[in-house]
């Protein structure tokens, strides 16, 4: 697997995968939607791209029909813009609109860690530690994405747990509109070192059930992450671009 | 992301599938249209005078925007919202109207204020004279300019967002005159800390229409 992320793979309670969180089996169009997220989030189709029917339709063996049901469903997951008469394109989102996601998700998400920290279960935690054991074992320089993966996986377990369905829903949401941003964002070992210490000090305070000290912590690690690839982000633009501005829903 | 719905200003700009949306997302927001309703293609197709093609899309952006339900074979709904579903809405937009207080605060300009000042003041004049359904809607116009002085279109769209959907529970607190004053004073307390350049009491100033419980004894608490 490429820079695709373990949020799309079902090993680690990821929304999505062959079955949905609550182990429903995803329709032909979901999986479809499912493969043309993949490839978008591994850098195959950048923004801007056009996401041609035919050729996924030849790829996947499929017809079209369900294909446009998917990319109706990325629409309104907003990883896609369908034009009409002209079809999709894959979202170009402007710093401005990266930012504003961001300053909402670390909102969110501080809320839900708070929610988490007070309604955890203990095999809820033993499963969180379990999956940080294995982040602080990998190495400094480790060339996967495993650090993404468990940093992810993590965090789907406090989302999904948190006991406000809209709150995950939403969360999850945006999470995949700048799923490509948070990677960016934990791509250095400086900055995976920071997201291991934060971990730690979340963790430490959901097995404490410090709400206000998760909250607090959570929305930290949220804008730290933001802070950083919004820098690649610009520098990015400066250099060859992220595509045009003419996929921006 | 979500478009934004046709604010002031904006109607000359939408296209049909919008218009007829927002049209809907009206009736949805106001009650008028009850959670469980059918939306049939042909009698709204009818009732507009669009194509069938034109009613798809404006229930896709509906559907979209969490007001109607699409289901396979079975066509399009109203959703339906338990009162579990609206406690979690609430208190996501509880949620997002903090945070829309504490960057108002740091990037608000004195012109703009002084413009929803404006805006709140003839929201309060709609207070005693509208209807429960018509001053919802102008509240939910009012917080959606309100909301700009963050500087940030996804957070405004996702709270005006939240509003509509809880739109029927809203009207239905707005039936009494005095909790339409309140809300309007309680902006006012959210403005004032906005004003101030305060971030933290901005978070904390979320009107209690958003943030308090649902109910009869949430609406006629002082």
């Amino acid at each position: 697997m490429t820079g695709a992320g373990v949020l799309l793979s079902p090993s680690h309670g990821a929304p999505r995968g062959a079955a949905d969180s609550q182990g429903r089996p995803l329709s032909l169009a979901e999986q479809i939607a499912e493969h043309i997220a993949r490839d978008i989030l591994a850098g195959e189709l950048k923004p801007g791209d056009g996401v041609l029917e035919q050729r996924v339709a030849e790829a996947l063996g499929v017809s079209r029909g369900p294909i446009r049901e998917a990319l109706r469903i990325l629409e309104k997951e907003g990883v896609v813009v369908v034009v009409p008469r002209k079809g999709a394109k894959v979202s170009h989102l402007e710093p401005a609109e990266v930012n504003g996601i961001f300053e909402m998700r670390s909102a969110l998400y501080a809320r839900a860690a708070r929610r988490f920290a007070l309604a955890r279960s203990d095999a809820q935690l033993a499963a969180i530690r379990a999956h940080q054991a294995r982040m602080n074992a990998l190495p400094a320089d480790d060339p996967s994405n495993d650090h993404v993966d468990l940093s992810s996986a993590m965090a789907q377990i406090m989302i999904q747990n948190c006991g406000n369905a809209r709150l995950a829903t939403l969360l999850n949401l945006l999470q995949r509109q700048v799923a490509r941003y948070t990677t960016l964002g934990l791509s250095s070992p400086t900055r995976r070192a920071e997201s291991r210490a934060g971990w730690r000090a979340l963790i430490d305070a959901i097995e404490a059930r410090d709400a206000g000290a998760a909250e607090r912590i959570a929305g930290d690690m949220v804008a730290n992450t933001h802070r950083f690839a919004v820098g690649m982000l610009a520098r990015a633009q400066d250099g060859d671009g992220d595509g045009d501005a003419r996929g921006r829903p | 992301m979500s478009v934004p719905p046709a604010g002031p200003g904006r109607a000359g700009l939408s296209s049909l599938p919008d218009q007829l949306a927002t049209r809907l997302a009206a009736e949805i927001a106001t009650g008028e249209r009850a959670g469980g309703e059918r939306l049939h293609e042909q009698d709204l197709a009818d009732r507009f005078r669009v194509s069938r093609s034109t009613v798809r899309e404006a229930i896709w952006i509906l559907e979209r925007d969490g007001l109607a339900l699409v289901t396979p074979r079975r066509g399009a709904a109203v959703v339906q919202l338990t009162d579990r579903d609206r406690a979690e809405l609430r208190e996501v937009c509880a949620v997002l109207v903090a945070r829309m207080g504490e960057l108002a605060a740091r990037r608000r300009t004195i012109d703009a204020v002084r413009d929803i000042r404006a805006a709140l003041a003839a929201l309060g004049a709609d207070a005693r004279a509208s209807s429960p359904g018509a001053f919802a809607l102008a509240h939910h116009d009012f917080v959606w300019r309100l909301s700009a002085l963050a500087e940030n279109l996804a957070l405004s769209s996702q709270i005006r967002n939240c509003l509509m959907q809880l739109g029927p529970a809203i009207c239905a607190r707005f039936a009494d005159p005095m909790a339409r004053e309140r809300v309007c004073n309680e902006w006012g307390r959210f403005l004032d800390a906005v004003e101030g350049g305060a971030p933290n009491a901005a978070g904390e100033a979320v009107p209690g229409l958003i943030a308090g419980p649902d109910g009869a004894a949430g609406a006629a608490r002082p």
